[in-house]
């Protein structure tokens, strides 16, 4: 009878429920109600517009190319970061020699603000900076990359950021998670003969698939909300719209260029976007167990 | 975790709890009669405006018994402001430079035309026309949307060291000599025009650029609507930006360049030229300063300006009046009299290098203590340069996006028309 | 844990690993030190030589930096706020986790999809809303309503991942207990809470580092007055047309301060956990 009868589950999740849905609920509602009007600054008075903020939108190039960047970003990041920060983590999870330094400094792109990252960055990026300061010295061309200002290299750059960002991070939550797997269990695979891979891939991965799974939803939305911030500070969305992703649009549209009513509008479509980007790696999971 | 820590922690959580609690209800200074509330970007300490800050501040409350409650904001001042008005907090003034976002407060009434108490005042005596003019709304009546007070010169400085060092012996003025200086100063591995290509002095810079065929009112038209394609003069612009770029005029990888950078490039001797603005003058090395020449940005043969060009404007940092300030018109009068006062003005000048708003004659004497910069730029410059449309106040709101479409245009192999469908971009939506 | 000598081919495997991940930690290392070293020095010599040791180990930056925008006074605040909202974050989110985890009915799966979908919630949606919510109840630029407000935002992640930690400690363990008499939240406190204390800390970091960085909001919700503003909000007003940037790193590199040093005292509670929570296992 260790399972909770419905009507006292409700008295331990109610206090929550009443926080997060004041604070939450109503704003997601306002979104898709803003987006319906036509507000530019917010001391501006709104008037009522249906669906014009959408209508704009969809014939604009920057949404569609938002949304371009967007699924390319996501898409090529997940897969390639995810596996990687497994990796890591199940390397720290042996705790092989210097591995308390080591978790430290995983941890660093995670606990350092968005605006001292993209300081960092943009000294790495810029044209005369420690990218091309170091490519110089290794006898690369002289060329003076701008990484960050040219439509060629700014959405790489971005990628690389964000790969820079998030595989320390997650890696340092795999293995919280794997050191909780009981020993026993790695031990009697080991005297069976299984590698350290086998090890990893045949036994951690199944064990803590649902744990990579909410993780790899984490940075799935950390990508595509909190990642804008950082391209905004490095890039403002430019150079053109080589950078924008919807985020970035949501942003922008609302501060920097005061349109409160399209930026809403295209919160909307981030919202879905993040919906079925959800739906999809939940689906992947489970086809994995 | 052991009692203890449990102790410790519910401790700390109580002392923290109330020590929120007591913060949350103290408000901040209240709207006393002898209080007065401004939001400004000027700041008292870690600035070159600090020490003329605090003279203003010290003058005005020495002459009017009341207190300044200062807000000193970043780059959020703006947004700050729009919430505190919403909140029924808004400050009474605010101290901050003309752009989109604060030329949108007289619309939406966020803060009051001062038009009238500039005549009740006799301030129209006090107030270069220029200055007035550049602060009068572009769209709906024309008021003047606040108190100008800082003005701006945005040349083009040369290193006469460096060009000499190329075998330059004078000052480009045409296009083409400004090609040929590219290539020598290349040659010594001296970079010519360094400028932020990635934000507003870029975009300024390629602004400037645009403009050499467009007479001022199509240049009005066109920076406030867009319609660069279908311009000619503006394509015939865009034509030469595209073709100076591509002679090598700017230094390398110009595409990711900041202002900032662009400083410390003119500032260590690495690029020859560079397109500033007054506030750069403080900072400048003394060394540096000696063998500089402020001029202008060379036009070509058959432009609509017929020497270098240059900017200057009023635009810089001014003085607004919020709804607030109405119940308290007898500070604000004070308080605009001790900024415009020959004291005050002569600081700002002297630390900040400022362009005064004001009729304050710059004689040799107040220019003496401020940078020799300034001197060359208010006594030699106006001779030598035409001054170009400063297209801030048209661009207005579309000033984020449209430095999206310069930040491309600085970029390798960017045609004209590219650049011209990007810039026409940025007014949709 | 007992980390048996491993077999020589097995310490071989491992080179590689070696090499990838001590690369990648120096990728990480190296703007550390950037920040470090930049405190140190003037605008010039951060663009110039940005990898060169400081000629000059002067403080000065760092008392420009805290003088002038008030440093001391927006760490107190950032403190406050940070300390109230884990608190409030803990005390709600436990309960709701343990609700979850052990719910019989339909209900559990129901709130946790409701978590679930609060994590799609672009969090900029929520500004104007809350801005306008702060006003109208009167506390606006008040501490306690922004600290209430991040709570929120970090409930489904605390949520979640409580939920997720608490589902795997055995059932037996209640069973027991409660066969002992004890009430659900005897056993939340002496049985889930010692259990799970792992994951607790995990949550309390990750929410720390949430709140601690947190700029947008604080901006909007917290304003520039320095009697509520946030170290966040503060280091950036020293951004202007001239930037002093080694000041702005030394202020910078002062705000990452008390980031570690939660971090490292907080790390070594976790690795204290799983230890006393695997010899039990």
């Amino acid at each position: 009878m260790t399972k909770i009868k419905n009507e006292k589950t409700i008295f331990f999740v109610l206090p929550a429920i009443i926080l997060y849905s004041s604070f939450m609920i109503g704003p997601l509602i306002a979104m898709f109600y803003i987006s319906t009007l036509k507000w530019t600054y917010i001391i501006a008075p709104p008037s009522f517009l249906g669906l014009d903020n959408y209508r704009n939108m969809f014939e604009s190039d920057a949404f569609w190319t938002a949304l371009k960047n967007t699924i390319l970003l996501v898409a090529t990041l997940l897969p390639v970061m995810i596996p990687l920060a497994f990796m890591i983590g199940y390397y720290l999870s042996l705790k092989p020699r210097g591995h308390r330094i080591l978790r430290i400094l995983m941890f660093t792109p995670g606990l350092i603000s968005m605006s001292a990252t993209a300081m960092v960055f943009f000294a790495v990026l810029t044209p005369p900076g420690l990218l091309n300061g170091t490519l110089n010295n290794l006898g690369f061309s002289n060329e003076n990359t701008a990484w960050l200002g040219s439509t060629r290299t700014a959405l790489t750059s971005i990628w690389f950021i964000n790969l820079w960002q998030g595989v320390g991070y997650t890696a340092v939550l795999m293995t919280a998670r794997l050191e909780s797997i009981p020993r026993e269990i790695f031990e009697a695979a080991r005297l069976d003969g299984a590698s350290n891979w086998n090890r990893m891939w045949r036994i951690s991965w199944p064990i803590i698939l649902d744990y990579i799974g909410t993780v790899t939803m984490l940075q799935f939305l950390w990508t595509i909300f909190g990642g804008a911030g950082l391209i905004i500070l490095l890039t403002g969305g430019g150079p053109g719209y080589a950078t924008t992703t919807l985020g970035v649009l949501v942003y922008g549209k609302a501060f920097s260029e005061n349109q409160l009513g399209y930026s809403q509008a295209a919160g909307v479509i981030l919202f879905i976007f993040g919906l079925l980007g959800m739906i999809l790696i939940r689906r992947f999971i489970r086809a994995k167990e | 975790m052991k009692l203890s820590n449990r102790r410790l922690v519910g401790a700390l959580a109580g002392i923290f709890g109330s020590a929120a609690v007591l913060t949350g209800l103290a408000m901040p200074a209240a709207n006393a009669a002898d209080t007065i509330n401004i939001i400004s970007l000027y700041k008292t300490s870690g600035g070159p405006e600090a020490a003329a800050m605090k003279l203003l501040i010290s003058k005005f409350e020495a002459a009017s018994g009341a207190k300044v409650n200062l807000t000193e904001a970043g780059e959020g001042l703006a947004t700050q402001y729009n919430s505190d008005l919403l909140a029924g907090k808004g400050a009474d003034l605010m101290i901050v430079n003309l752009f989109d976002g604060t030329s949108a407060w007289l619309e939406n009434g966020a803060s009051v035309p001062v038009d009238g108490y500039i005549k009740q005042w006799g301030l129209d005596k006090v107030i270069q026309a220029d200055a007035l003019a550049d602060w009068s709304a572009k769209t709906g009546s024309g008021a003047i949307q606040g108190f100008p007070f800082a003005g701006f010169t945005w040349p083009l400085w040369y290193n006469k060291s460096l060009l000499a060092k190329a075998g330059i012996k004078s000052v480009p003025q045409s296009t083409d000599q400004l090609i040929t200086a590219a290539k020598a100063l290349r040659a010594k591995g001296i970079a010519p025009i360094v400028v932020g290509g990635s934000d507003w002095s870029g975009n300024k810079l390629w602004s400037q650029i645009i403009e050499s065929y467009m007479p001022p009112a199509e240049a009005k038209k066109v920076f406030a609507n867009g319609g660069y394609c279908a311009s000619k003069n503006a394509m015939k612009g865009i034509d030469l930006f595209v073709k100076l770029r591509d002679a090598g005029v700017f230094v390398n990888g110009i595409e990711g360049y900041t202002a900032d950078q662009m400083n410390t490039a003119y500032y260590t001797g690495k690029a020859a030229i560079m397109p500033a603005g007054s506030w750069a003058m403080p900072g400048t090395p003394p060394a540096i300063a000696k063998v500089t020449e402020m001029g202008g940005m060379p036009v070509p043969a058959g432009a609509y300006y017929k020497k270098p060009t240059a900017f200057q404007a009023y635009s810089a940092v001014g003085l607004f009046v919020g709804p607030n300030g109405l119940k308290k018109l007898g500070l604000v009068k004070q308080f605009v009299q001790t900024l415009y006062s020959a004291e005050v003005v002569a600081k700002f000048v002297s630390d900040v290098a400022i362009v005064p708003g004001t009729k304050t004659p710059l004689t040799a004497a107040s220019l003496a203590n401020a940078s020799p910069l300034l001197a060359q730029s208010v006594t030699v410059l106006p001779s030598k340069v035409s001054y170009a449309l400063f297209p801030d106040a048209y661009v207005g709101a579309k000033g984020t996006p449209l430095t999206k479409a310069s930040a491309l245009a600085y970029g390798a192999g960017v045609k004209s028309a590219a650049i011209c469908k990007a810039a026409d971009a940025a007014y949709k939506g | 844990m007992v980390s048996g000598r491993k077999s020589t081919g097995e310490g071989i495997a491992l080179v590689p690993a070696h090499f990838l991940v001590w690369t990648y930690a120096a990728l990480l290392g190296i703007p550390i030190y950037f920040v470090f070293a930049s405190a140190f020095k003037d605008n010039i010599a951060i663009f110039d030589t940005p990898l060169a040791l400081p000629t000059s180990f002067s403080f000065n930056n760092f008392v420009e930096a805290w003088n002038t925008v008030k440093l001391g006074r927006g760490l107190i605040n950032s403190l406050i706020v940070t300390t109230m909202s884990e608190i409030v974050t803990i005390a709600l989110a436990l309960p709701a986790a343990y609700g979850i985890a052990r719910s019989k009915g339909k209900i559990g799966a129901i709130v946790e999809r409701f978590f679930a979908l609060g994590f799609l919630i672009p969090a900029f949606a929520a500004m104007v809303p809350t801005l306008l919510l702060s006003i109208k109840l009167n506390m606006y630029h008040t501490l306690p309503f922004f600290s209430l407000f991040l709570s929120a935002t970090t409930l489904p992640l605390s949520v979640i991942l409580l939920a997720q930690f608490m589902r795997t400690i055995p059932t037996e363990l209640e069973e027991s207990a409660m066969l002992d008499g004890a009430t659900r939240w005897q056993t939340l406190r002496f049985i889930y809470l010692p259990l799970t204390r792992a994951g607790i800390v995990l949550v309390v970091i990750l929410n720390f580092l949430t709140y601690w960085n947190e700029y947008l909001f604080s901006l909007v919700l917290l304003g520039y007055d320095t009697s509520t503003r946030t170290v966040q909000v503060a280091l950036p007003v020293l951004i202007t047309n001239s930037t002093q940037y080694g000041v702005l790193l030394a202020g910078t590199l002062i705000s990452l301060i008390p980031v570690y040093i939660v971090y490292i005292f907080f790390h070594r509670k976790i690795e204290g956990a799983l230890l006393a929570g695997s010899i039990k296992v």
